[in-house]
């Protein structure tokens, strides 16, 4: 039995998750960009609606981002945060220059209503982008830990009621959100530093 | 007072047990389990947010469809190959090549304001092409392969005959080290062709390399004069149609330029290599 004892502090870390077709992506293999939209499609769209009022320009948003992100895509470096995280500051940095647009063209055509850009900004879009990280990051959580989190999160159970509802030992589980937190917050520190709104002056595709 | 243990911060982060008296002594001295609280309850916070953003609805698919046609027009969807492919050394006996002009360095100041006869049918063409590629890559959306680049028709190989005298085209100051090529004028059906070969012009990432015609009679003046005969594809050796209207004894010296990809169809100033007709 000694075999199956594994050490239960290693894997600890790990900001990917893109492993293998993040290379294929930066190499241009078509077949990457595809897979990169179908898997980060759904968070840059979201990024961008929650930043825009019109679909419209969130749709317009999401393509400039994946455009962008595969014309610049050697700039993507995963050594310095997520793939997600690369797109998302992307999107992010679209979504502000498609309301500067706005405010632009309001200023042009309607100089008198118009609006200041700030108030144009329903939702900072850089908690948005955290918020995703954060969420990314949870559904690569091993299935156990990240049961645990959620019961923490959307349930609001205390660990004694996750251990009764999961039969997991108490000990485990105050160990599975001890870890998984720690994994939240250093991909979220990791992302949000290099590709947030704390990274100033955040190189990379534009 | 030690400081927090790890599990302690966390349950404490997640709200689902209080300070107590010693423990709110603590973090009233200690910055860093201070710290260490805050971004953990930040991360909480953002936990609990992540419940509906776990099954986000795509984009709808016509996104999909524009970011395509988008690459397929602007053709950069894979890096732009090498102008030549191959290496092999022009087979030219060197007398047989004309003796290059010195580079005029008058023509290259101020080309891009003096640019005005300008590429027509060529502009024309590409946006056919273009065009062309937006509905082949909309038109293939239910497989799995995209057409990124818009290729054009198999034509015949293009070649210097043995007939034809080849100029040969010198690399200017800028131009990528080992750079250098060959171009003769050939008809082709009645049509005058320029071929163009070059070598060791690397791909650009955010660029095409172009052919021009200057017209030599106009570089010592105000303004030069210059016919594009378009971007340089892949092939070693192009095959460029000169309008049947251009007067070669004037547009005589061949220009090879790098253009960005900056929507300007106007010459950039950098040309690469020159040489001239005879």
């Amino acid at each position: 039995m000694a075999a199956t004892a594994v050490s239960s502090t290693s894997v600890e870390h790990s900001t990917d998750g893109d492993d293998g077709f993040a290379d294929l992506f930066r190499a241009g293999d078509e077949r990457a960009l595809r897979q990169a939209y179908e898997r980060y499609g759904p968070a840059v769209f979201h990024l961008a609606a929650r930043g825009l009022a019109s679909t419209t320009d969130a749709e317009d948003v999401t393509q400039a981002t994946f455009v962008a992100a595969w014309l610049g895509r050697e700039s993507f470096d995963p050594s310095r945060g997520s793939m997600l995280g690369w797109l998302l500051g992307i999107a992010r940095r679209k979504v502000v220059d498609q309301i500067r647009a706005t405010a632009r063209d309001d200023r042009i055509t309607d100089s008198v209503r118009r609006l200041a850009p700030a108030d144009r900004v329903e939702t900072p879009p850089d908690r948005v982008v955290d918020r995703l990280v954060v969420a990314d990051e949870m559904a690569q959580l091993p299935g156990e830990q990240r049961r645990v989190l959620e019961l923490a999160f959307y349930d609001d159970l205390t660990h004694p009621q996750i251990a009764a509802v999961t039969g997991l030992p108490l000990g485990t589980v105050k160990s599975h959100l001890r870890r998984g937190m720690a994994r939240l917050r250093s991909r979220w520190e990791v992302d949000g530093v290099t590709f947030g709104a704390r990274a100033a002056g955040a190189s990379g595709a534009r | 007072m030690s400081h927090l243990e790890p599990e302690r911060l966390v349950l404490l982060a997640l709200g689902e047990e209080t300070l107590d008296q010693h423990e709110t002594g603590h973090l009233d001295t200690c910055g860093r389990c201070r710290s260490e609280m805050a971004e953990l309850r930040d991360v909480a916070g953002l936990g609990r947010q992540t419940q509906r953003l776990r099954d986000l609805p795509p984009p709808p698919e016509h996104v999909w469809q524009r970011i395509r046609a988008e690459l397929a027009a602007t053709d950069r969807a894979t890096p732009p190959p090498p102008v030549t492919l191959h290496t092999d050394p022009p087979s030219v006996p060197a007398s047989a090549g004309v003796r290059p002009q010195p580079a005029p360095t008058a023509g290259r100041q101020a080309p891009r304001r003096a640019a005005r006869p300008r590429r027509h049918g060529w502009g024309v063409t590409a946006a056919v092409a273009a065009a062309a590629a937006v509905v082949a890559a909309v038109a293939a959306a239910g497989g799995t392969a995209l057409v990124l680049r818009d290729e054009p028709a198999a034509s015949p190989a293009a070649a210097c005959s043995a007939g034809a005298p080849r100029v040969s085209l010198e690399a200017l100051p800028g131009a990528p080290p080992g750079a250098g090529g060959y171009a003769c004028l050939v008809s082709v059906g009645g049509e005058r062709k320029l071929v163009v070969h070059a070598e060791g012009m690397p791909a650009q990432p955010d660029g095409d390399y172009e052919a021009w015609l200057l017209d030599s009679t106009s570089l010592q003046g105000p303004g030069l004069r210059m016919q594009a005969l378009g971007v340089m594809g892949a092939k070693a050796d192009q095959e460029l149609t000169v309008p049947g209207a251009l007067d070669l004894s004037k547009f005589n010296i061949v220009d090879i330029s790098a253009e960005p990809h900056d929507g300007d169809a106007t010459h950039s100033g950098r040309s690469l290599l020159r040489g001239t007709l005879p």
